[in-house]
């Protein structure tokens, strides 16, 4: 890790310090550096060095944003406000031959999310494969679900 | 409320339309989203709007919100791509914000280490000086080893965390850190060259 000329044992040991100093080594790597450590002055220090730094780095200030911030943060939140429209549009698409059904749902409080994705109704053809997204907007919900089927 | 709650326990409320659990994730994880964008992206104020954009992306995706992944990496997997973007839009390198970061107030008194707590005081002052010095050289490393070294020595995040972060291998994390201890290597030894004149 440093520019350091390397003795013999230790260029296997050097790239590998930073992650001993963490103790994100196995346990069989760990043991491997420690007992390189006993017998290398240079390599010792280097690992020293190197919890110090990251001793120290732990020191430096966390600062924290504005309590101004916190407000904008809720008042936008609470400005987007919680859907009230649940609106679930459903296609099966069959080669050219599209069936599509929608349900909208209204509430006084927020919609709950379905408990489950939209159901296809049971059919003769297999689904291929699926799509299914949700977005939000203007306080309304919308789940969108494709099902594509064997032509 | 459920201040003891796990995060993923919050975020499962919050997708149930509970601002009080949003609000509570943000007390919880406001610190280390403004700590890390700010070191980014080298100004305060930047940094800041950053934080409320990257907790307003999390309530309008917590209708998909699935607890698949711990919800604090995909917290700063959204802080970082909020950073990062910042970053290609300046198109410059994060500018110098040693009087941003150096400011105390309002900074969280930081948290105890094993082994610089044991010490005489002058040299937790000491410690704390060459943090400082680190601090300010972290922020001039290429973005790729500074946002691996930002989560490791200043967040605490192990390996894996940063790995699931930066959405790389462990072996990648593990040579960005050695390349971003490589040259605060060398700033800590000028440091200590210093002192010692």
């Amino acid at each position: 890790m440093s520019e350091r000329a390397l003795a013999p044992g230790c260029e296997t040991v050097e790239p590998e310090l930073g992650a001993f100093v963490d103790g994100e080594l196995a346990p069989d790597e760990r043991g491997r550096i420690e007992r390189h450590l006993e017998t290398c002055n240079a390599c010792r220090a280097e690992a020293a060095l190197l919890r110090m730094m990251t001793e120290s780095l732990r020191l430096v200030e966390r600062p924290e944003p504005s309590e101004g911030m916190r407000q904008r943060l809720l008042a936008q939140v609470q400005a987007e406000g919680t859907p009230r429209t649940l609106e679930v549009v459903c296609h099966e698409r069959h080669g050219q031959e599209i069936r599509e059904w929608r349900e909208v749902r209204r509430a006084r409080s927020a919609v709950a999310r379905p408990a489950t994705e939209p159901e296809r109704p049971a059919r003769p053809r297999p689904i291929t494969r699926q799509w299914i997204q949700t977005t939000e907007r203007g306080g309304c919900r919308q789940v969108v679900a494709v099902w594509y089927t064997e032509s | 409320m459920g201040n003891e709650l796990p995060d993923e326990t919050l975020m499962a409320r919050v997708a149930g339309e509970d601002v009080a659990a949003f609000d509570l994730l943000f007390q919880r994880h406001r610190r280390g989203v403004f700590s890390f964008t700010l070191r980014m992206v080298g100004n305060a104020a930047t940094a800041e709007d950053l934080t409320q954009e990257c907790f307003l992306r999390v309530w309008r995706a917590r209708a998909r919100w699935q607890a698949t992944a711990a919800f604090r990496t995909w917290l700063f997997t959204i802080a970082r791509r909020l950073a990062l973007d910042e970053l290609k839009r300046r198109q410059a390198a994060p500018v110098a914000l040693a009087a941003d970061l150096l400011d105390d107030d309002g900074a969280e008194a930081p948290a105890p280490v094993a082994g610089i707590d044991a010490r005489h005081p002058q040299e937790i002052v000491m410690a704390r000086e060459l943090g400082r010095a680190l601090d300010r050289a972290l922020r001039e490393l290429p973005e790729e080893y500074g946002e691996a070294a930002i989560l490791r020595d200043v967040e605490g995040w192990s390996y894996d965390e940063i790995a699931q972060v930066l959405g790389c291998p462990l072996g990648t994390v593990k040579s960005r850190l050695n390349g971003a201890r490589k040259r605060l290597q060398q700033v800590a030894r000028e440091w200590m060259g210093e002192k010692r004149t």
